[in-house]
């Protein structure tokens, strides 16, 4: 049982990392299959995945239900939402239109619920940034002040208006050669000490994940094969 | 002034709720077409490679966005598509968001109708498939492999504009409109660095200073960054829609919370220090 629960999954980790990494370096046809190959089983582990994930939300509000835990109607209507989406799922043929091209069940159900509510969450969040921008926002040290003054510059380049009224109605266009418009002005602030310090950020967690893969490739990080053996 | 200032920092939110309310709705129904949209680089960029391929270029969008950033990115898709079906390129639609497959072919449907486009001809729609990364893996080695039937259950093979796309790598542009992962760093690290094929594409405004750095190293061609460049692309094209519609309601609500901002440090330096303030 040992050799099932730890030895054979990092037997097929080592296998399948070191073969998908080598792979990457050899551009053979026979590499492109074997690549094409595990993209699939990519595919069908991930829909086995999503499958667990749906009986894992679905056990978890059911058991929140039974014990009538604080919240629980929600978990109700999470029930319910999710048997309607997948009852008038089954029912339209998974179509969003039926054949003369009016919404079947199934589109209905989409573009009334699930479009405006997940809209509405979106755009609530406007909501709650202009109250932190008015409460938390603050100049307290040099560094927050910098960053303060950044954001009201990229806010007010953003607005169309603003160029209109600095390099229409102020004139403002260069200085000895180089272009100061709003939109200049947020152009390079976004595109240069932004992306030089977004690309910092994305090599350090590139680097975090390769060291990450190969410690999982090698089996020295098991956390993924769960407690016991 | 300081007891003033003292009382505003401690105002019920709920008035700054209503105040941005009404500078995000009264523009909705009083139009103040405020003046000053220009195209800016990123967006042109993204418009000239539209408009400098040869007619009939293969062009792959990609839908990566679900209903919450239909706002944004939504006007960017209808604008992109409008020029595509303009120029008479060949389109092939698909999406990496489950939650967005639909609202895809809304679009895909709305525009190629308004162009005269014929499907299976002119544009085609794949819809969604699970796997994120693995979906353009398996693009690039073989699409009809990958997508067998399109969105609406036809072979992908039997569709007359299909036969002569087998690969990732045979488009002369992929365009992913994308409002978080998987998404454009998917498509560049999964697919045009590793296939080499062209890549642009638009996203949110939160995201626009995270792809940026791609645009800067050359990793693709232009970025529209959320409803603004979309209104900047429909102006491009010369057809104005819902981007140009919802510029006021967006530039009122940006000058409120600078405002906001603004009065918000005032208030802190003005009453700091003294009792009962910030």
């Amino acid at each position: 049982m040992v050799f099932l629960k730890r030895q054979l999954p990092l037997l097929i980790c080592f296998v399948i990392g070191t073969v998908t990494a080598l792979q990457y370096y050899v551009p053979t046809n026979f590499s492109a299959e074997m690549s094409e190959g595990l993209s699939n089983w990519y595919i069908i582990v991930s829909m086995f995945a999503a499958l667990l994930g749906f009986v894992s939300v679905g056990m978890v509000h059911t058991k929140k239900i039974q014990r009538q835990e604080p919240g629980w109607a929600y978990s109700t209507l999470v029930i319910l939402g999710f048997l309607a989406m997948v009852i008038v799922g089954f029912v339209s043929g998974g179509k969003e239109t039926t054949p003369d091209g009016r919404p079947s069940s199934y589109g209905w159900l989409y573009n009334c619920t699930l479009v405006p509510l997940q809209a509405t969450m979106f755009a609530i969040l406007g909501f709650y940034v202009a109250s932190a921008a008015f409460r938390s926002f603050r100049a307290k040290s040099f560094d927050a002040g910098v960053l303060l003054a950044t954001a009201v510059i990229v806010l007010l380049g953003n607005v169309p208006f603003t160029n209109q009224v600095w390099a229409g109605w102020l004139g403002i266009h260069d200085v000895a050669g180089v272009k100061i418009e709003m939109t200049d002005i947020v152009s390079w602030l976004i595109g240069t000490p932004n992306a030089a310090a977004r690309r910092g950020v994305t090599f350090g967690v590139a680097l975090g994940a390769i060291a990450t893969s190969l410690k999982i490739i090698f089996g020295i990080e098991r956390a993924y094969l769960g407690g016991g053996d | 002034m300081e007891p003033f200032f003292r009382k505003l920092l401690a105002m019920d939110r709920r008035w700054i709720f209503l105040c941005l309310g009404v500078a995000v709705i009264f523009p909705t129904f009083f139009k103040l077409n405020l003046p000053g949209l220009k195209a800016s680089p990123n967006v042109q960029a993204v418009y000239d490679l539209v408009e400098n391929m040869p007619e009939g270029s293969k062009v792959l969008v990609s839908f990566d966005f679900d209903p919450a950033s239909k706002p944004e990115l939504a006007p960017q898709a209808t604008a992109v598509l409008r020029h595509l079906f303009r120029k008479k390129h060949k389109v092939v639609a698909m999406g990496l968001w489950v939650t967005g497959v639909t609202m895809a072919k809304d679009i895909v449907s709305r525009t190629a109708a308004e162009a005269n486009a014929k499907y299976g001809e002119d544009y085609v729609y794949l819809g969604w498939k699970p796997g994120n990364f693995a979906v353009i893996e398996n693009m690039a080695a073989d699409i009809h492999n990958c997508f067998p039937k399109d969105n609406d259950g036809k072979e992908t093979a039997s569709l007359p504009m299909m036969k002569g796309i087998r690969k990732l790598s045979e488009f002369d542009l992929v365009v992913s409109l994308a409002a978080g992962s998987p998404g454009i760093d998917t498509w560049i690290a999964y697919g045009s660095d590793k296939y080499h094929f062209k890549m642009t594409g638009g996203t949110t405004a939160v995201n626009v200073a995270s792809m940026a750095q791609y645009v800067q190293a050359g990793q693709m061609t232009g970025l529209i960054g959320a409803m603004r460049g979309a209104a900047e692309y429909e102006m491009l094209i010369n057809q104005k829609g819902d981007a140009a519609a919802g510029m006021d309601a967006i530039s009122l609500g940006h000058y409120l919370i600078v405002a906001l901002v603004v009065l918000g440090n005032v208030a802190y330096f003005v009453t700091r220090g003294s009792k009962g303030g910030a």
